[in-house]
């Protein structure tokens, strides 16, 4: 837990007790229910390990979105793809991710916390393309 | 039998991936542009529908990464956004590899090349005695209920008499084949022999001074058969 209040100091976080937004995306090559943690433990954990650094309690952080990205050579079935809209990564933060990514690292966490804002509570994405 | 995806290239799986991708845009009323020109940069793919518009980058996961790549990344996001797009960057994932084997394969394939041996080896000698199958290397495999058709190459073994069943040597000669395999039986309905690599035994033209019969240099002379 400790990690993570570490990690989020050395890129410059800040303690902050407004209402927060956070996203969590954890990237695992060839993801595996039985071994590999669910979406939910894990911002459960990385929410957890926050608190101290990025907010004094989690309770103020009112929106996640959290997600697994199975990546890596060993898909199962057919050829698949996954889409990842960076738009919008900030400039700072990119780098690391792009690394991340063309190292093929194993198993790493992508974590965004900020401020909430108004209409990031968004409803129906399944309908968006 | 390997089913080695690995084998081909990244170029390939990005391309298919952006051929699927593109033609699920443009069913959905998207404008498609491959390898477009953007300022000094290329983009893998970008996408136009009224006022939006997507760039795309196409990465097959676990492959490796030119230098820079992550750089590249950057400036493709950072030329997105000049251009008010957005960014995706689409992981193309290959199928896991697989290893396939047909039990008993090279028995079905001895069986048949007995009772119908090629001509190529057929016509070296007096007498060519089938051997064995070995090493056999399935490069197509296509299963429907008890039938296989595969094709591949394999090692084929044969011993050499003379006319009057006097021994000369064995060999080991390669091979092309296609052929249809009855599973449930475990035998050759069908073997279709494409080619045998005798060079082992004529040699290569450049041995071959008179080009017939085993190389010179072995002396041997198939007329004496």
């Amino acid at each position: 837990m400790a990690q993570y209040n570490r990690l989020y100091k050395a890129a410059g976080g800040a303690l902050s007790n407004e209402l927060t937004y956070a996203t969590v995306y954890y990237f695992v090559p060839g993801y595996k229910p039985s071994n590999d943690a669910d979406a939910g433990n894990v911002n459960k954990r990385v929410l957890d390990g926050l608190q101290g650094a990025a907010y004094d309690d989690d309770h103020v952080v009112r929106l996640v979105t959290s997600g697994v990205i199975d990546y890596g050579v060993n898909a199962s079935g057919p050829l698949r793809v996954e889409q990842l809209d960076l738009t919008h990564v900030p400039a700072h933060a990119l780098p690391d991710l792009a690394t991340a990514i063309a190292q093929g690292t194993d198993h790493f966490l992508y974590v965004e916390v900020g401020p909430l804002r108004p209409a990031m509570m968004v409803f129906g994405i399944g309908e968006q393309k | 039998m390997k089913v080695e995806d690995r084998g081909i290239s990244s170029v390939y799986l990005e391309f298919a991936a952006a051929e699927e991708l593109a033609g699920n845009l443009t069913g959905d009323g998207w404008t498609v542009e491959r390898e477009a020109q953007v300022d000094d940069n290329r983009v893998d793919l970008v996408a136009r529908r009224g006022d939006e518009a997507i760039f795309y980058e196409f990465k097959v996961a676990g492959s490796a990464s030119p230098a820079g790549w992550a750089d590249h990344l950057i400036a493709q996001q950072q030329l997105a956004r000049r251009y008010n797009a957005a960014f995706r960057l689409v992981m193309v994932r290959p199928p896991r590899q697989m290893e396939l084997e047909i039990e008993g394969v090279e028995r079905m394939l001895f069986d048949w090349l007995v009772q119908h041996p090629p001509m190529e080896v057929e016509d070296i000698a007096g007498h060519t005695l089938i051997d064995d199958v070995d090493s056999v290397d399935l490069t197509s495999v296509r299963i429907s209920g008890t039938t296989a058709e595969v094709s591949g190459e394999a090692i084929l073994g044969v011993t050499l008499q003379t006319g009057g069943g006097e021994e000369i040597g064995s060999e080991s000669f390669p091979f092309t084949f296609s052929a249809t395999l009855d599973l449930a039986t475990a035998s050759a309905e069908d073997v279709d022999v494409h080619e045998v690599d005798t060079t082992s035994w004529y040699g290569t033209d450049d041995q071959d001074f008179d080009s017939d019969g085993p190389p010179d240099p072995k002396g041997a002379d198939i007329n004496e058969f």
